[in-house]
């Protein structure tokens, strides 16, 4: 069991909800679901952030995604001011299982603070999915 | 020993108190202070529900739910629209997402879950099965929906029974897949569902049916149920959330651009007429529900019902409806005398091409 068939992409940042973080060059960071997040949720049906300003807080709910008849919240991974989100997703949330790195980004955040402690480089972040896979025996 | 779980029967409700009951044992499992709970729930007066990111004005016939006096509320869980009579019991539990032996992908703890309900349900003698990804149906015929919600470090998942169902005022109260104006595809719809009291020779109490379910739970799970009532910090913050679940800020909410169009397609091939009704979400290329009737010949019968729920909320694209509906009769076995595959993808794909074309049904242009 490993974590190859779901693409992990080195230089970003990962959290334990699956959520990616890449930090641009301004101090935006953008946000969205891992590979591996989405197939583990499925297709995605709808998608609501809540409120279209405010600030989004580490380990907290942003909004809710909907796939299947599962609601799961969006969790953030960092700790920031909401500065965008992805229009794109209103009317096709399921860009984030089509390209969950590149056009299916769901959030971009500044961030306030330090990094939270837990967040994961792409090597580390390998290993946790695969041990999740294998903990629970999952394809 | 075995892990107790609190046996939670909260009786009849509104629906505004029941969902605000969902959200308040969610929260309360998640920060700990609630046990785990397998509850009950029934809806006093009878009511419709939407699924949490569902549009009331799209999902409910609401003038027909004000002259009957049906509530109309959201849920916090995800799925489609529900009319729930007098008769029909809920059940739900709710746990740890990590660490109760619970599988974290859905998929496989739907399963799981529904698993336990099915359990029950043989206790009465009824031979139902889980039928992915949500639905536990009889041959075929659906008895229960289900759906979930994760939140924080818990879940909640749950789902209804038919036992007695008033199919009549559902077709009346919901915007379904079939139209309104032909009684051939109502009478039809009919044949998808199925409550306990068409399986069983006689009429069980509420009581009994709770009771081989709670034990259907209690087996699947392996853990132990114990009855108890609301905590007192559960029945504080249920009367505070009360007013928010019975407000037109919930209930309505902000669910802009969704559609759910019905689009109906007469196919005839040689096999014969294959007759597709499909609720769409056009913006988002959606299948929301499909219902397929005609005068075909396809055993068994249910292979039917199958399809449609493989369709369910699946993509409108012609190319990846092809794709579903080929490998859905890859894994199905099935008999049919000069239809193939191609021709239900067919079907169902110009169907989903009516939206394109903007052709609503007639049906439609009254509601």
């Amino acid at each position: 069991m490993n974590a190859r068939p779901y693409e992990i992409i080195e230089g970003l940042l990962y959290s334990e909800d699956h959520f990616w973080i890449k930090e641009e060059e301004n101090g935006v960071c953008v946000v969205g679901l891992t590979d591996y997040g989405q197939h583990c949720v499925g297709d995605i049906l709808y998608l609501e952030i809540d409120g279209e300003a405010g600030d989004v807080a580490a380990g907290r709910s942003f909004g809710s995604l909907e796939a299947g008849k599962w609601v799961g919240g969006l969790i953030s991974p960092l700790n920031g001011v909401l500065r965008e989100v992805n229009a794109a997703l209103s009317d096709r949330p399921g860009i984030i299982n089509e390209d969950p790195y590149g056009a299916g980004w769901i959030i971009k955040a500044e961030r306030t603070g330090d990094f939270p402690a837990g967040l994961m480089d792409g090597a580390a972040y390998g290993d946790f999915v695969e041990e999740e896979i294998e903990s629970e025996g999952a394809e | 020993m075995k892990k107790r779980w609190r046996l939670l029967d909260t009786g009849h409700l509104t629906a505004a108190e029941n969902m605000a009951l969902d959200r308040v044992l969610l929260e309360c499992k998640s920060e700990g202070l609630s046990p785990d709970t397998l509850r009950f729930l029934q809806f006093r007066p009878h009511s419709v529900l939407v699924g949490r990111h569902q549009s009331v004005a799209l999902e409910v016939e609401e003038d027909y739910c004000r002259r009957r006096g049906i509530d109309i509320c959201r849920r916090i869980t995800g799925g489609g629209n529900l009319y729930w009579d007098e008769s029909q019991i809920g059940w739900e539990i709710f746990t740890d997402r990590r660490g109760g032996g619970m599988p974290s992908r859905p998929e496989e703890l739907y399963e799981k879950i529904c698993q336990c309900c099915v359990a029950g349900l043989a206790r009465l003698g009824v031979e139902a099965r889980y039928r992915p990804k949500n639905d536990i149906e009889v041959a075929g015929r659906k008895i229960s929906g289900t759906g979930g919600k994760a939140y924080g470090g818990a879940f909640l998942y749950q789902g209804s029974l038919l036992t007695d169902f008033d199919v009549d005022t559902m077709v009346k109260a919901l915007r379904l897949p079939v139209s309104k104006l032909d009684d051939k595809a109502v009478s039809s719809f009919r044949r998808r569902v199925v409550s306990l009291k068409e399986l069983l020779p006689e009429t069980l109490p509420a009581a009994e049916i709770k009771a081989a379910l709670t034990a259907g739970f209690a087996e699947s799970l392996g853990v132990a149920f114990e009855p108890g009532g609301l905590l007192p910090e559960e029945e504080r913050r249920f009367r505070a959330l009360l007013p928010h679940f019975r407000s037109r800020r919930w209930i309505y909410g902000r669910h802009d651009g969704q559609r759910n169009d019905l689009f109906v397609h007469d196919h005839k091939c040689r096999g014969g007429l294959i007759r597709v009704s499909l609720r769409l979400d056009g913006p988002r290329e959606l299948i929301k529900s499909a219902c397929i009737t005609g005068d075909f010949f396809l055993e068994p019968e249910r292979a039917v019902l199958d399809l449609e729920a493989a369709l369910k909320n699946t993509s409108s694209r012609p190319e990846r409806i092809r794709g579903n509906i080929l490998a859905f009769f890859k894994r199905a076995s099935f008999d049919a005398p000069y239809l193939t595959p191609e021709d239900f993808a067919a079907a169902v794909i110009a169907a989903a091409k009516r939206q394109k074309e903007g052709e609503h049904h007639a049906d439609e242009r009254e509601v």
